[in-house]
């Protein structure tokens, strides 16, 4: 059952002399109980389509469903206010109330809000939630003088302790420091599903979209790229776009000779190489594409011969330590190709490699300039269309 | 240290006091059947001249010992053009106006505006016709806008100006000072023709460098303070009498007009407002309003306008004429105040 | 939608009673301008062709625009340094200055008015005489009747409302925007010219902008002392404050819109800024402030800057009343003087301004519940009601300083009748009440904007996105939030109302005398003694009860920001007693929260 359903929504923002499209007909259906994950660089829209879920913003077209209710409709002038949708939001900035403590920051809502409850009642949901994200004894702390950790986790309690329908959270840990931002997301994303809690998740930050969504929608320019599991975005993107922003990927240029849906052949400057077309367009003789590998999967020679098909040779560049491994940078027919691997040893210099790149671990994809006209028509005609979890 | 202001004061309110009691006794029948009803109405609210508390007390004082009464009387002040209007239109919407009589110099606009009663004040109360201002008011002192007054710090009694054109000799550049109002010029051409008063206003704004002052009041105190010599415009008898260093040269036309009071259209105190009107022409009247505020009329033996205009050429600017020519000949000199040069077209 | 409360509309309504109440007195002034002899119901253009027949209009109109900008000049030489001591710099005396600003509030206007004249004046100045040189010895030393010293008087004047409104845009700006030019090396001079400055631009230029106007209307100075040439403002004066000879309303208002038009032009600008200053709003993030730099060797200089305005606007004045005060009629000092020195002005004083004081409370409490709650209303609707049209209300607020107060008083009175049968207000202080918190709305939108522009939209999102009303969050989030721009106006409201003039004395009925009346009437009467005896006592009143109220509603500073917190009654009970303990033993240092 989608708790969570957008159709065709647009939104128009007017510069003093030109326009800007922040969204360009998005279609949407997130499932209950979904970790749902949009993704992209600053501008691609993803915040705007959250504040239009929202309602902090208006669409002009479109429509939008939450929990069965039409909250927005630009065909019926339908515009359902922020503070009557089933909804709650964790800021960027954590927005919470400067001038009240952390008990008031979470009761107010529910004191004011959609359901007004009983005094007791607050009481006894303000100390559940707290206590939920480890906060218990902190209620009567004014919230300024609070950590960031600490204040984004009143903001997420202020948002819990509402039980939305829908959840939405606006880069809620960007501002904060690293090693707090890979805790609290495995911890946040564990907290969603236990709560079976709906949430929609924005965040420019692939890595952390890897690993808490259950479903990841790729934005560009205001349009879906691609919509997918996280595994699939990560080994089958659709596009280079895609390819290049999630992760770490080699990417050349390349012409298609020929292939179907089990394998493709493309022309490439190491001569022809055989991968998956990952794109969901049906490419012909001749056509410009593009082949990635992502570095990880790159075998490279050393105690086991390598053989098959996709076999280079080429020249090592540099060998870069980064805590988990190497990175070894290998000159090829003048391209650079990255490899990672988490041997402790590094290759020197100079020595001479041979490279392998799995066929099943080759993709090719549409190459960017193709991406406004083909794949954002696409839209979401081929996989992730409606893919229930 | 002097208590004389208040010395003066407390006697001449004393004497006030007395005056009234021994003339209580020639009240018109007319006038002392009106007591009970004006004490049944207790209050009333005369609007005209602006006073302090202790003048306000003083009139009170010197009302209620005239009759024997305690009755509150409100004396107030402000823009008389401001007032008729907020009175006219008042009235017209049925709206209190909360005054009982306009104390004014010109009731052309409240006429017109249908805001006063008319009275006989001459023949229901056996007063002089001379007293009557047009069939509405009652004549309570004589309005001498167009005083001059003097520092006698400044100016030597030898070099005091005798006349009006003395106020343009060349030694009173830069030191005489007047109010903004056109009001004194209205006075003027009535005394020195319309054109004459012109040019002397013009000569004195441009070749006498004379400064215009807000109120009538800062040329008075801008003059005993000793910032400007001379003042046009303006009396200081309330001040002559409290010690200030000032005088009245003796120029040798008094020209003068007159104040009246003026029965508002719905007063609630009606009666207040007739005995009132009686009572300041009255000696103990007059003596009241001139400790509070040197008014009085030239007739009044003990005033000291009385004593001023003895042996000078006294021109009195008639009613009627007023009525004809204010409206207009305010404007054209508040243009001239303004700095018009020419007559357009 | 159902309609089970009015909710947010409340707000609405108040702004737009506030609207209302403003388009009275600025319609007022149009419609009048197009009346004859005042009589409203009749249409004509006479106003206007008397008005461009006067030969000077255009030399009177530039001088007008002439002393608005001076005026500016002046406030802003002063109020832009101070704004500065106080909210970025350790200047010792930041608490003594800001009690400074305030007290100057309850000194009026006209006071310092007379006590310049009686110093400065070309022929019998003190300070002229005292060196030999006045304007019959050979040329006067100082001469105050000057254009130039109009503006520098009115300048100095204006100083604390102008330092009120420029300090929420000080302290609120983010240090990390100019540490970010520090640690890329940019000295600190430059960092001020190239990132605070400009940052602060449109609140200064906006503080400008609505001094301008109020300059071109202010009265005391150029009717008391007056320089060679007319402005405007003395020719509304004129029309309207006559005592004998016929009204001229209509003259007046064709020149108040004159003066609008002057004004029109500078709120177009004031518009523009608005709209930019919106961007200037921190964006997300929280804001911090700098912290407080070291003043070292300027230090000298800020003593010299302060002490001179003290002199110069306190000082001054304050022994010029005093003086006035004990001598029965305006005198310099002398022997003779000396001798007629009396205290007798004060207990007289004291008779008398028993029923004047009581007003002026009400006349103060009207006003500033009045202009506060409109004003809060209409800052909501212009910076976080998301409304397009909003920012139109916004420059209508603007407008009114530049309707003279005499036709707003006019204006009041006329309204007080058409409504009387509903609301009797007519000849009441309450009707005055409302006139003059309508004349202050314009200083409250001012500082109130300024602040709410500085609180992060995504606060009442939040609000919003939780399922709190739009109303709740007005009085939830927003105004506690507001909370130290609303005292702060409220504080320069009751000032102003307390010290009025022109308002009270332009709509007494004689049942609505207050303690400003009370010292014109006086005044008027030759009690000059009397009159500055009261004038004192009010000064000092009004000066204690500005002192005491920063005390009394518990502001306190944390962390550069102003906030209140949610007061328990035994927190304000606390506070008072602490308040009262710090009285009986001044050198105990009074217990603050978190930090100062």
């Amino acid at each position: 059952m989608a708790i969570l359903e957008t159709r065709k929504l647009e939104a128009k923002f007017q510069l003093r002399d030109s326009v800007v499209h922040a969204l360009r007909g998005i279609d949407l259906y997130i499932e209950e109980g979904e970790f749902f994950v949009l993704l992209g660089p600053s501008g691609c829209g993803k915040t705007t389509m959250l504040r239009s879920i929202a309602g902090l913003e208006r669409p002009s077209a479109g429509a939008i469903r939450i929990d069965g209710e039409l909250v927005f409709d630009s065909s019926s002038h339908l515009f359902v206010p922020p503070n009557k949708r089933p909804i709650a939001m964790v800021f960027q900035s954590y927005a919470i109330w400067p001038h009240m403590n952390v008990f008031e920051n979470i009761a107010f809502p529910l004191r004011r809000g959609r359901v007004r409850m009983a005094e007791n009642d607050v009481r006894t949901r303000v100390s559940e939630v707290l206590e939920m994200l480890g906060m218990g004894d902190m209620s009567d702390r004014p919230v300024i003088t609070l950590s960031g950790g600490q204040q984004q986790r009143v903001a997420l309690a202020r948002a819990l302790a509402l039980r939305p329908r829908v959840l939405l959270m606006d880069e809620p840990l960007s501002n904060l420091d690293l090693k707090l931002q890979i805790r609290l997301r495995a911890q946040m994303r564990d907290l969603m599903h236990e709560l079976r809690l709906t949430t929609v998740h924005v965040t420019h930050n692939q890595a952390e979209a890897l690993e808490t969504g259950d479903r990841i929608a790729v934005m560009e320019q205001g349009k879906i790229v691609q919509l997918d599991a996280p595994q699939t975005i990560y080994h089958r993107p659709a596009n280079e776009f895609v390819a290049r922003f999630l992760g770490d990927m080699n990417i050349f240029s390349s012409r298609f000779q020929s292939g179907n849906s089990d394998g493709v052949t493309v022309e490439t400057s190491f001569g022809a190489l055989v991968g998956q077309s990952t794109s969901s367009r049906t490419f012909a003789a001749g056509d410009n594409c593009m082949l990635g590998i992502r570095p990880e999967d790159v075998e490279i020679d050393g105690s086991a011969a390598i053989d098959g098909p996709n076999l280079l040779e080429g020249t090592v560049i540099s060998s870069d330590y980064v805590g988990e491994g190497f990175v070894h940078t290998v000159a090829v027919a003048g391209e650079s190709i990255r490899i990672k691997r988490h041997h402790k040893e590094a290759i020197s210099t100079g020595d001479t490699v041979r490279l392998r790149f799995p066929p099943s671990q080759t993709v090719v994809v549409t190459p960017a300039e193709h991406l406004i006209s083909e794949d954002l028509e696409g839209g979401l005609a081929g996989e992730g269309a409606s893919r229930a979890g | 240290m002097k208590y004389i202001t208040h010395t003066a004061l407390a006697l001449s309110g004393a004497l006030a006091m007395l005056a009234s009691t021994s003339f209580a006794a020639d009240m018109p029948a007319s006038v002392k059947k009106l007591i009970s009803a004006a004490v049944k109405e207790g209050e009333a609210t005369v609007f005209g001249t602006t006073m302090n508390p202790r003048q306000v007390k003083m009139m009170n004082t010197g009302f209620n010992a005239y009759y024997g009464t305690k009755i509150k009387l409100n004396q107030i002040g402000g823009r008389h053009t401001r007032k008729r209007v907020e009175v006219i239109r008042a009235l017209k919407n049925n709206v209190p106006t909360g005054l009982d009589l306009f104390w004014t110099s010109s009731p052309r606009a409240l006429i017109k505006g249908n805001a006063i009663t008319k009275f006989n004040w001459s023949k229901e109360f056996g007063l002089p016709k001379s007293l009557m201002q047009g069939e509405y008011g009652i004549k309570t002192h004589d309005s001498y806008l167009t005083m001059v007054t003097i520092n006698t710090n400044l100016v030597k009694a030898s070099d005091a100006p005798a006349s009006y054109d003395d106020l343009l000799k060349p030694e009173w550049k830069g030191k005489i000072a007047m109010p903004r109002s056109p009001s004194p010029w209205i006075y003027f051409s009535y005394a020195f023709g319309e054109k004459k008063a012109e040019k002397y206003l013009q000569t004195l704004l441009k070749q006498q460098d004379v400064k215009t002052l807000p109120r009538y009041p800062d040329v008075r105190s801008r003059v005993i303070g000793g910032e400007y010599a001379i003042g046009l415009g303006t009396d200081a008898w309330a001040e002559i009498r409290k010690g200030a260093p000032v005088k009245h040269p003796n120029i040798d036309m008094v020209i003068l007009a007159a104040r009246g009071a003026y029965i508002v259209k719905d007063s609630k105190s009606p009666n207040i407002a007739k005995l009132w009107g009686f009572w300041v022409v009255s000696p103990s009247g007059q003596k009241t309003i001139h400790n509070v505020r040197g008014y009085s009329l030239i007739s009044t033996k003990s005033g000291d306008m009385y004593k001023y205009v003895q042996g000078k050429k006294v021109v009195d600017v008639p009613y009627d004429w007023r009525m004809q020519n204010e409206a207009r000949l305010s404007k054209k000199f508040r243009s001239v105040l303004r700095g018009k040069k020419k007559k357009k077209k | 939608m159902q309609g089970r409360s009015f909710g947010i509309g409340w707000v609405y309504l108040l702004a737009g009673i506030g609207l209302f109440l403003v388009c009275i007195s600025v319609f007022g002034n149009v419609i009048t301008s197009f009346s004859e002899e005042g009589d409203v119901d009749k249409f004509s253009l006479a106003n206007y062709y008397e008005l461009f027949d006067q030969d000077t209009l255009g030399s009177v109109t530039g001088r007008t625009i002439l002393l608005g900008f001076g005026t500016v000049f002046w406030m802003f030489l002063f109020s832009f340094p101070f704004a500065w001591l106080l909210a970025r710099t350790d200047f010792r005396f930041r608490t003594g200055l800001f009690s400074l600003l305030t007290a100057k509030l309850a000194i009026p206007g006209f006071i310092t008015a007379m006590s310049y004249v009686w110093l400065f004046n070309p022929t019998s100045g003190l300070v002229n005489q005292f060196f030999g040189m006045t304007k019959f010895n050979g040329g006067a030393l100082f001469d105050v009747y000057q254009l130039g010293w109009i503006c520098f008087l009115q300048g100095i004047v204006l100083v604390p409302g102008g330092v009120f409104m420029m300090l929420p845009a000080f302290r609120n700006l983010d240090a990390s925007l100019e540490e970010a030019a520090w640690v890329s090396g940019v000295s600190k001079a430059h960092t001020i010219r190239r990132i605070v400055l400009p940052l602060l631009g449109p609140s200064m230029v906006a503080v400008s902008i609505f001094y301008f106007v109020i300059g071109v209307e202010m009265f005391d100075f150029v009717a008391i002392i007056g320089m060679p040439g007319d402005v405007l403002v003395m020719w509304i004066y004129d029309a309207i404050a006559e005592s004998d000879g016929p009204p001229n309303l209509g003259f007046a208002g064709a020149a108040g819109v004159v003066l609008f038009a002057i004004c029109g032009g500078a709120i177009v600008f004031y518009a523009r800024f608005l709209r930019q200053a919106k961007k200037y709003a921190v964006v997300g993030g929280k804001v911090r402030a700098t912290a407080p730099q070291p003043l070292g060797e300027l230090r000298w200089a800020a003593y010299g800057c302060v002490g001179f305005w003290l002199v110069a606007t306190i000082i001054v004045p304050v022994i010029t009343i005093i003086w006035v005060a004990l001598v029965p009629f305006f005198q310099p000092p002398s022997i003779a003087a000396l001798e007629s020195v009396s205290l007798s002005s004060f207990s007289d004083a004291l008779e008398w301004i028993g029923e004047p004081l009581k007003n002026t409370l009400i006349l103060m409490v009207g006003s500033v519940v009045i202009a506060a709650s409109l004003a809060t209303s209409i800052t909501w609707l212009v910076t976080r009601s998301q409304n397009g049209m909003a920012h139109w209300a916004d420059s209508i607020v603007f407008l009114a300083p530049a309707v003279p107060t005499i036709v707003t008083g006019v204006a009041f009175q006329f309204l007080g009748i058409a409504i009387f049968h509903w609301l009797p207000l007519f000849g009441t202080i309450w009707l005055v009440a409302i006139a003059m918190g309508t004349r202050m709305l314009a200083y409250c939108t001012r500082t109130m904007n300024a602040t709410s522009l500085q609180i992060q939209f995504e606060l009442d999102e939040a609000a919003y996105a939780s399922g709190v009303s739009k109303l709740d969050t007005f009085r939830r989030i927003f105004l506690p939030l507001m909370a130290p721009a609303i005292f702060y106006s409220a504080l320069m409201v009751g000032m102003l109302a307390a010290r009025d003039l022109t308002l009270p004395l332009v709509m007494n009925t004689g049942n609505s005398e207050v303690v400003a009346t009370l010292i014109f009437n006086l005044q008027t009467n030759g009690e000059q003694n009397a009159a500055a005896a009261v004038a004192l006592y009010m000064i000092v009143v009004l000066v204690l009860l500005a002192l005491f109220a920063r005390r009394i509603t518990g502001m306190q500073e944390i962390r550069g920001a102003e906030i209140v917190r949610r007061r328990s009654f035994r927190d304000w009970l606390s506070q008072l007693k602490n308040t009262a303990a710090s009285i009986a033993n001044p050198s105990r240092k009074q217990k603050h929260g978190y930090g100062e």
